[in-house]
């Protein structure tokens, strides 16, 4: 009666999911202008030159995200085989065309804006691996079941991923699989050669590829070599501890201006302890878990298997981002690169972060 | 609802603690870096941000005991740049080249220090306000001026091994500069600029100045005017004598033990303290071929050339050292005064004979004789009774085996025999003086002991610290060592040594109606046989209620005599002389002796040349007629001063024109106190214009460099400093 008129009216999204988000966002573009300023006007004489590349992809992440709100997110499922190809396209262009940035091919140029193929792949593997665990649902659990599909599915994207190479998306797309298997129900006894590979292949890379040793050497202590490889995160860590309670102020920080690398990037959430103080650093990290928190409610409300898996693999995409880069910046996981979500400059991410969401703001519409 | 949905469920919230726990830890590692460690990683990271400049607090004054500028740091300032600012944000060619030409620099030097990969670069210390308003007004990118001071003594070589001086960083090398280098220095303070990484200026000044505090200013017990009458006096003597090692001198006062003047010479001058100035020993030097042996020999010249005597080097102190055999048996009721010793000229002791300086001997006589004639048997059987266990006793009650603790650095504590090494030979030759080796400061400070009822004080050369307002921060008192010798004992002493003056050895240092006591001492310099003395005389005055003690010590004389006696003694009369009269010390003349030596002039001017000339025949004057008149116009001294009998008195028969001989000094931009004293250094007199406090002087008339009469009056205008 009711619920069945309430049915057939389109539901209304998720209000505090979207209000974090609102929140989250204007936060972002408050601390790429504070943080960018300084070393926007030391390369391009222009203080607002990040900033403003940024409001044009906030503005465009917003219609694209009331957009996605209202794409039904069962269509995906049919879509998801052109999704894929799509993104192996991409991803063969970004490594045969794609524009080398310090010593990486990771992205491709289109006009001014460039985009990260890469950022694609972590939505499009989160969409495939609801739409593969639900149907594991109903199979039963071998071998052949377990790790051959996502094997090709993923294991292709990553590969072209590792040509780049582009670690850190592997270990967040791996690190989201994971998850994503554990809340689809796969056997725990599944996952012991998971690890055993991800470590062989972790000391793989390592012996290849040696930078990563010693960034992992430097994590443990940054101040044994302050000027070399400890250089960014001890920048890291004056920023957050010249933070105290209060905070310096808004655009006071001094680590910005050329101590921190692209201050605007990475280490954003460093300058916003520098400038807004531990109160302004949990601030954050509430709405953060608040974000995750409606994201969860999201995915156990949705009535169907594919819906909840989808919500709960587009928030863990998103949270365990965030966990990683604060991880970063306070010294307490090995330093990569990666982008503080909603806060860090930066074009492609942003706009698939907004993706991300509107998808599991569409999928709050069918909650019971 | 299906099953496997709520598993699900079960599943994500499982995930959500798990995500929720990794928040917590990593707020609980936030937290800990920026409420834990937060001031500690604020702090390193101010240190990476930050430039610092130094600027150097004003250094304390020091006064002598009546507010006499003995050392004042007058402002001056550094010139510094940041290399990369100039670089960047600056004009190198144009800054290299400004600088170079207003602080004489080389250019092409300078442009190297700005090519420097640095962010801070002392240009030149010292820099005079004219030249540094030039480097500011030229508003260079870059270039820093910050306050610095530079010293200034304006009495020169006065004093100067008490005062010492203060090297490039104004640290204190010498003297009360360096004992009270902590105190007078203040500490610096600092201007904090935030950089960049790259080590330029913050687009936004964020520069914080730590204001500096100043140095405590220090008021010695110095007396400028007893320290002129001594260092006068002793430069006299080291001329008349042909001192080859100098000389030492000082004034002390009795009752408290501050030092009152304190010399050593020869001295330098303490604006130029670097600069040898020992002529012939500096040719020697400048003829020695090797280089490194050549600044050897110079550095040992300008540190012997440093050397304060007074304090640092220790003699054999001879006969005045029978003023504490005397004390020591006193006290030990040993000896009365009327006591009598036998002088042959010889005496054997330990089957030694030991001779008195008079080898034809003495005689039979009193003890009272025996001291007014130095004579050294007689002493030696005055040893033997008091023995070597009270000797030492009273050797170290009386300060001989220590150090004073005076506020000087280097001071020494003299030699005495080695435990065991004393015996009976040497407690007689110890007993004439022969053996004890003291430093003059220890000598006085004994001898002053003696005069002062037995309270041996600590001697001192500080009266108060003073904070920059002139607010007493510390008060010195006085300190009692210990009582060495009764009150009774002092005075049978002080009667003693009056004696020993007015009829005995020392009676070149009597001083009519001031009871000068004291004792010559004559010790040859070790080792012996080289006809080399340290002729000495330690005195003090009135001996009835004893102010002054006065030690000098002379080095080596090679101009005939070398007897502590002979030419000791009338330097201290002199020195005695000037000192009590301007201590206000009343001579004390009986009516007799008052009429016997002065008479008061009786005035002649208008009479003629000849009745003049009878008058003062009949007051025992001497006249001394200037010009070809007839009738006396004037005359020197005027009617009514009392003088010495046999003065002489000067007539002018003519009118007198007094010669403008005095050249005028620059006093502008001084300070009143400053002023005052550099015309009192030209013999002339000060009328101040305006309001002095915190004012400098603006004009004086007259102008510097005009002549005008000695004693002449100087007209000084002050206004507000100007900034």
């Amino acid at each position: 009666m009711k619920k069945s008129q309430a049915k057939k009216k389109r539901k209304p999204v998720d209000h505090i999911l979207l209000a974090v988000l609102f929140t989250l966002v204007c936060m972002g573009l408050m601390m790429v202008f504070s943080a960018s300023a300084p070393s926007a006007f030391e390369e391009f004489g222009d203080s607002l030159h990040y900033f403003k590349r940024q409001l044009a992809w906030v503005v465009m992440g917003l219609f694209v995200l009331a957009f996605v709100s209202i794409v039904n997110y069962k269509s995906y499922k049919n879509t998801l085989s052109i999704l894929m190809v799509l993104n192996i396209v991409l991803l063969i262009l970004v490594a045969t065309v794609g524009t080398e940035v310090k010593g990486a091919q990771r992205w491709l140029g289109i006009g001014p804006f460039g985009i990260q193929p890469s950022e694609l792949t972590k939505v499009v593997v989160v969409i495939y691996m609801a739409s593969y665990l639900e149907k594991l649902q109903k199979q039963k659990q071998t071998i052949a079941t377990v790790y051959v599909p996502p094997a090709i599915m993923v294991g292709i994207p990553l590969v072209l991923i590792i040509l780049q190479p582009h670690f850190s998306a592997i270990m967040i797309i791996g690190v989201v699989c994971a998850a994503m298997m554990v809340v689809g129900g796969v056997k725990f006894r599944f996952f012991a050669p998971a690890f055993v590979a991800a470590g062989l292949g972790g000391t793989a890379l390592a012996i290849i590829e040696p930078y990563r040793l010693q960034r992992l050497i430097a994590f443990s202590d940054p101040f044994a070599d302050k000027l070399g490889d400890g250089w960014q995160i001890v920048q890291s860590l004056y920023a957050i501890g010249s933070g105290g309670l209060t905070g310096l102020g808004l655009s006071r920080s001094r680590q910005k201006h050329l101590y921190i690398p692209e201050p605007q990037n990475d280490f954003i959430y460093s300058i916003l302890c520098e400038e807004l103080g531990y109160i302004g650093a949990i601030f954050v990290i509430v709405l953060f878990v608040i974000l995750v928190w409606r994201c969860f409610v999201v995915a156990a409300r949705c009535p169907d298997t594919f819906g909840s898996l989808l919500a709960f693999g587009m928030g863990f995409l998103i949270i365990f981002q965030v966990i990683f880069n604060i991880g970063v910046a306070t010294a307490s996981v090995p330093p990569t690169g990666v982008p503080l979500p909603f806060f860090s400059a930066g074009g492609s991410s942003f706009l698939f972060q907004m993706i991300a969401m509107g998808i599991v703001l569409n999928i709050s519409r069918s909650a019971e | 609802m299906t099953n496997n949905n709520k598993k699900i469920k079960k599943r994500i919230l499982v995930m959500l603690f798990v995500v929720v726990g990794c928040f917590t830890l990593l707020a609980g590692k936030l937290g800990y870096l920026m409420l834990v460690k937060g001031d500690d990683l604020k702090r390193q990271a101010m240190e990476d941000q930050s430039r610092d400049r130094l600027i150097n607090a004003k250094r304390g004054t020091i006064y002598d005991r009546n507010g006499k500028v003995l050392a004042i740091s007058a402002s001056v300032e550094t010139v510094s740049i940041s290399p990369v600012t100039v670089r960047k944000d600056g004009d190198p060619e144009k800054t290299a080249k400004l600088l170079a030409e207003t602080l004489g620099l080389d250019e092409a030097k300078m442009l190297e220090k700005i090519n420097k990969n640095t962010s801070y670069e002392i240009i030149k210390r010292k820099v005079e306000k004219e030249e540094a308003d030039k480097i500011r007004e030229a508003e260079l990118v870059g270039v820093y001026l910050d306050e610095d001071s530079k010293r200034y003594y304006p009495y020169g070589n006065f004093a100067s091994h008490v005062i010492g001086f203060t090297g490039t960083d104004n640290q204190g090398l010498l003297g009360i500069e360096m004992v009270y280098d902590s105190v007078l220095k203040g500490k610096p303070g600092r201007v904090v600029t935030a950089k960049k990484a790259d080590g330029t200026e913050m687009p936004y000044k964020q520069e914080r100045y730590y204001t500096p505090e100043n140095g405590t200013d220090i008021v010695l017990t110095i007396d400028q005017t007893l320290q002129h009458f001594l260092e006068k006096h002793l430069d006299t003597a080291v001329v008349e004598n042909k001192l080859q090692k100098g000389a030492a001198g000082m004034i002390m006062d009795v009752k408290t033990g501050e030092i009152l003047a304190m010399s050593t010479k020869p001295d330098f001058d303490l604006n130029d303290p670097f600069t040898l100035n020992d002529e012939a020993e500096k040719q020697r030097i400048e003829t020695i071929a090797d280089k490194e042996e050549r600044e050897k020999e110079y550095n040992a010249a300008i540190q012997k050339m440093w050397r304060n005597k007074a304090v640092v080097d220790s003699y054999e102190a001879g006969s005045t050292f029978k003023i504490f055999v005397s004390a020591m048996a006193l006290e030990e009721k040993l000896v009365t005064l009327n006591d009598t010793f036998y002088c042959s000229g010889v005496k054997n002791v330990g089957g030694w004979p030991i001779h008195c300086w008079k080898r034809q001997g003495h005689g039979s006589q009193t003890f009272v004789e025996a001291l007014q004639n130095s004579c050294n048997p007689a002493f030696m059987t005055i040893g033997e009774r008091i023995g070597t266990d009270l000797f030492k006793k009273y050797y170290e009650g009386f300060g001989f085996t220590s150090k004073t603790g005076i506020e000087l650095p280097g001071e020494t504590a003299g030699v005495f025999y080695q435990k065991g090494m004393f015996n009976e030979v040497e407690l007689a030759t110890s007993s004439f003086g022969q053996g004890p080796v003291v430093t003059p400061l220890q000598m006085i400070t004994a001898a002053a002991a003696v005069a002062n009822d037995g309270y041996l004080m600590k001697p001192h050369l500080v009266k108060q610290f003073n904070d920059e307002n002139g607010t007493p921060t510390q008060v010195i008192e006085p300190t009692v060592v210990r009582q060495i010798i009764s009150p009774e004992t002092s005075k049978q002493l002080r009667e003693l040594l009056e004696k020993v003056v007015s009829e005995g050895s020392g009676n070149r240092a009597f001083l009519q109606g001031y009871h000068v006591a004291g004792k010559t001492g004559t010790s040859e310099k070790l080792p012996r046989g080289q006809q080399k003395y340290v002729s000495s005389f330690i005195g003090f005055a009135p001996a009835n209620d004893p102010k002054i003690a006065v030690l000098i010590a002379l080095d080596e004389a090679t101009g005939g005599d070398t007897y502590g006696g002979v030419i000791a003694a009338p330097v201290v009369k002199k020195i005695m002389e000037d000192s009590l009269r301007y201590l206000g010390v009343e001579p004390d003349l009986t009516e007799e002796e008052a009429a016997k030596t002065e008479v008061a002039t009786p005035d002649v001017t208008n009479k003629s040349v000849d009745e003049a000339r009878g008058v003062m025949t009949t007051f025992k004057l001497n006249v001394k007629v200037e010009g070809n008149g007839d009738t006396v116009l004037e005359q020197v001294p005027k009617g009514g001063v009392k003088v010495a009998e046999n003065s002489t008195v000067i007539l002018y028969t003519e009118k007198r024109v007094i010669p403008k001989t005095t050249k005028v000094p620059d006093v502008t931009g001084l300070t009143f106190k400053e002023a005052e004293q550099k015309l009192s250094e030209y013999g002339l007199k000060i009328s101040a214009a305006g309001d002095t406090g915190d004012k400098v002087a603006t004009k004086q008339s007259p102008a510097k460099d005009e002549m005008i009469t000695p004693g002449g009056t100087v007209t000084v205008t002050f206004e507000k400093k100007a900034h």
